[in-house]
């Protein structure tokens, strides 16, 4: 198949990831990959994000299937159900918007900024060589810290499930991918034929 | 000449299908999209039954068929 410059895009992927490694204001680009594929479902009806511009999801196959990774076992049916993986949105929506919260409390000065990195919501780890105080407001870091941490977690999971399971299992419980189908469905209703088994 | 067709074709079980388009980057012959975002769609014409797409899908939703199976399935629709 002809190769396009968006096949390249994983190496934007683990980019993304040592920039905010050194830089942890760099986090905020993560926004893209919230916005675009949303803009995407809800004005173009696709989810040309996911088929073609995912960076993750080219370099969990780069490593699953390019690598051999992956063990390229099914993947459980209960994590492709749909309460599953509409129960995953709502929990990781949960936690943006608890994440956002934080980043308010700060901004009102009722935090302080905390430069450090949560893995799975839990298990903080210091990161404070990754900002130096008084770059930007407190609030504009303390998102980027919370931000990347959930770009990281994120990570680590679709790693994980790509090493267990199959090399894109983590596009099953993508609360990004639930959504942008959800969108694609509520838009083509009518215009499509019923699911069918 | 015409082609012969595969004894097989890839068929989508929607339900399951969360459109990620992992079947898509896999398949040689471009036989596979995904349907406004909301599930996979094959071409039976354009596949050959390679089954790459089943092998990668990550939600087990895409098994092979006989071309038999086609032809009863347009008949009872």
């Amino acid at each position: 198949m002809k190769k396009h410059w968006y096949d390249y895009l994983w190496i934007w992927s683990i980019f993304y990831f040592a920039m905010g490694f050194f830089n942890i204001l760099f986090a905020w680009l993560g926004m893209i990959d919230f916005f675009l594929p949303l803009a995407l479902a809800i004005f173009g009806g696709n989810k040309f994000f996911c088929n073609h511009l995912c960076g993750r999801g080219q370099l969990f196959l780069k490593l699953g299937a390019g690598l051999k990774c992956s063990r390229n076992r099914p993947t459980p049916k209960w994590m492709y159900s749909t309460w599953f993986r509409y129960g995953f949105l709502l929990f990781f929506l949960t936690m943006f918007g608890n994440m956002v919260f934080q980043t308010y409390l700060v901004g009102a000065g009722a935090s302080s900024l905390r430069e450090a990195v949560q893995f799975f919501w839990t298990f903080r780890v210091p990161w404070d060589w990754a900002y130096s105080a008084g770059l930007t407001h407190d609030w504009v870091a303390q998102f980027s810290f919370g931000f990347y941490s959930l770009m990281l977690t994120s990570l680590i999971l679709g790693l994980i499930v790509m090493v267990l399971f199959k090399p894109r299992s983590w596009c099953v419980l993508c609360p990004m991918g639930t959504m942008t189908q959800g969108v694609c469905k509520i838009r083509a209703r009518g215009k499509v034929p019923a699911e069918k088994s | 000449m015409q082609r012969k067709r595969s004894p097989k074709y890839a068929r989508v079980d929607t339900k399951p299908c969360v459109s990620c388009g992992t079947c898509v980057l896999v398949c040689p012959r471009e036989a596979i999209c995904v349907y406004r975002g909301c599930w996979a769609l094959v071409d039976t014409e354009r596949c050959i039954g390679c089954n790459k797409c089943g092998k990668a899908c990550p939600a087990g939703c895409i098994t092979m068929v006989r071309r038999e199976a086609e032809v009863l399935e347009k008949a009872l629709v």
